[in-house]
């Protein structure tokens, strides 16, 4: 908290030192108990944030309530201390690759340019200088080579580039990423590594959501464990400890640990 | 046969059907990605009664009056959609389907009752449309096709389908960005920017806007099948959303001129002196087009062939 203090007391306005990502009190309620409650988070400034816990423990639905995808019973997310509407443009996201129908008839160029979409504004369409920075981006997830591909015809690994240099083609500040590593083979993971450590080392924070628990504290810098509320978050090496991860996964944790116990501080 | 004829009564069916078909084709490729190709056969169900009464209230078939009716029976579904997945605990589907009927169930006693009363609707007007019943009497003789007032008297159900066909290619050339983004990725298109509600509102407005300009001269058959066989056979046929647009309104034409010509003219090559509904022709065209597609179309025949070789695949190992 002190360092935090300190940054603050660095800037002169308020507003630019305050997270990019915040939220207080958040809580989603689909009907039937809430499935977030209360969650009062902050990620730091250039940072990697994993988001992680159990299935059915919100981690999507906290991001999605946070970018209006999904109605909040309570609380709010701010972005550098600012109501969404006003920040959007500054926001990337890539929903989970599942979410959308991949026989969609678009070129790997045409996902991309929907990046550029959000700059663009309504009714104003696509122009080739566009096209060319969806191409640029396409080329740092290795996959300039596949620019006129029929997205159909892509590897699961393949088509989470494409989301994320959909993302990148935002040129966004604060990234989203809804289970990046999911079904990816370990090129592509790497790939997803290497970008998003740029992105943090260009001042940039991504929020990801992240199931393989062995990985965590390697590719993060920090930790939101969650289930339903927030169990713990702080640096990934305080966060991930044997006893949060009991308290957020329960009686599941003795068969995690069994697979990827070395990764977890005792 | 005199050919002047067939400019006073074969011309404006084939123009009012080819308008119907294209803008309905149009919408259809948008319903077809998003795999809500049913909200057509829905909505064209659903505004039934309000249509009747707006036709029985404001005694005229202006498209106007009955696209109030039927924007108000939308306004009626959607509501009693919402009403009772709350209170009858039932799923969406179970819901619509529920209401749906209901209201279409609702609008064929209310032209009963009307019949009953001497007002000109009756349900086979409903089903087949009355494209055969579109007669521009206005050219007497070919030379008189020079004269402006002649085009300016073409009948009202033509220009309605003609205007509704230019709103609707308007529309979605200047929101094509829009559609396509929240077509493929709605949660994008929202965080991005663009309410993938609105923009479903606004296809839905369209789709309800033509399904109603388009009932009165071709019906309700036909309205379902133009909304999905084009665009779905086009589907099959490409792998770019442009190329899929324009296919499908080629094929649409085709439909609607080969089906109209077939139902006119294909009796009296084989000797009989009738004429077939132009109207179920042109769906039925439409059907045979889509599985034509499906069949030896590019992208599912290749499917199926490597599910085919896939299941070789397993079968042998």
């Amino acid at each position: 908290m002190l360092w935090r203090v300190a940054e603050r007391k660095d800037h002169v306005g308020a507003q630019t030192a305050s997270a990019p990502f915040s939220t207080r009190a958040l809580s989603v309620d689909y009907g039937n108990g809430p499935v977030v409650r209360g969650v009062d988070f902050e990620a730091p400034h250039s940072s990697l944030v994993a988001i992680v816990g159990p299935n059915g423990a919100g981690k999507s639905t906290l991001i999605k309530a946070s970018l209006g995808l999904q109605r909040s019973s309570a609380g709010e997310a701010r972005f550098w201390g600012r109501p969404l509407r006003e920040m959007r443009k500054r926001i990337g996201y890539v929903p989970q690759r599942g979410s959308v129908d991949w026989e969609f008839p678009v070129s790997v160029t045409d996902v991309v340019t929907m990046g550029r979409y959000g700059m663009l504004g309504w009714l104003r369409p696509v122009t080739a200088a566009h096209r060319r920075a969806a191409l640029d981006y396409l080329d740092q997830v290795g996959m300039a080579d596949f620019a006129d591909r029929q997205i159909s015809r892509l590897s699961g690994g393949q088509q989470q580039r494409v989301f994320v240099a959909r993302a990148l083609a935002q040129e966004a500040d604060l990234y989203f990423l809804d289970e990046p590593f999911a079904g990816v083979d370990a090129a592509t993971e790497k790939t997803l590594v290497d970008v998003l450590r740029r992105l943090r080392d260009q001042g940039k924070t991504a929020v990801i959501v992240h199931h393989d628990l062995a990985t965590v504290i390697d590719y993060f810098d920090h930790v939101l464990l969650l289930n339903g509320e927030v169990i713990a978050s702080g640096a990934a090496k305080d966060a991930m400890t044997v006893e949060n991860l009991q308290r957020a996964y329960g009686g599941r944790l003795a068969f995690l640990e069994g697979a990827s116990g070395a990764a977890f501080r005792r | 046969m005199n050919p002047i004829h067939f400019i006073q009564v074969d011309l404006p069916a084939v123009l009012a059907a080819l308008f119907a078909a294209c803008a309905c084709a149009l919408l259809g490729n948008f319903l077809v990605l998003r795999r809500q190709s049913l909200m057509s056969d829905a909505i064209s169900h659903a505004v039934l009664p309000g249509i009747v009464i707006a036709f029985m209230l404001a005694g005229t078939r202006a498209t106007a009056a009955m696209f109030a009716g039927a924007a108000l029976a939308a306004f009626v579904t959607v509501i009693s959609i919402s009403f009772i997945k709350r209170y009858a605990r039932l799923e969406a589907g179970a819901a619509m389907g529920v209401v749906f009927s209901i209201m279409f169930a609702a609008g064929v006693v209310l032209i009963e009752l009307g019949g009953a009363r001497n007002v000109d609707l009756d349900a086979d007007c409903v089903l087949y449309g009355q494209l055969e019943h579109i007669l521009w009497l206005a050219p007497k003789t070919f030379a008189s096709l020079r004269d402006p007032l002649v085009w300016l008297d073409m009948p009202r159900q033509v220009t309605t389908l003609a205007a509704t066909f230019v709103m609707t290619l308007l529309a979605v050339s200047l929101f094509w960005k829009e559609l396509k983004i929240a077509s493929f990725d709605p949660q994008l298109a929202t965080s991005l920017g663009f309410s993938a509600g609105r923009i479903d509102m606004g296809l839905m407005f369209f789709v309800g806007l033509v399904a109603v300009a388009a009932f009165e001269s071709v019906g309700s058959i036909l309205v379902i099948a133009m909304f999905i066989c084009p665009a779905a056979a086009a589907r099959v046929l490409t792998e770019r959303l442009v190329t899929q647009v324009w296919l499908s309104q080629a094929l649409a034409a085709v439909s609607a001129i080969a089906g109209y010509l077939l139902a006119a003219f294909g009796p009296g090559v084989f000797g009989s002196s009738s004429s077939l509904v132009a109207s179920g022709m042109i769906a039925l065209i439409s059907g045979i087009i889509l599985a034509a597609a499906v069949l030896w179309g590019g992208r599912s025949s290749r499917r199926l062939a490597s599910g085919r070789a896939q299941e070789g695949a397993s079968v042998s190992a």
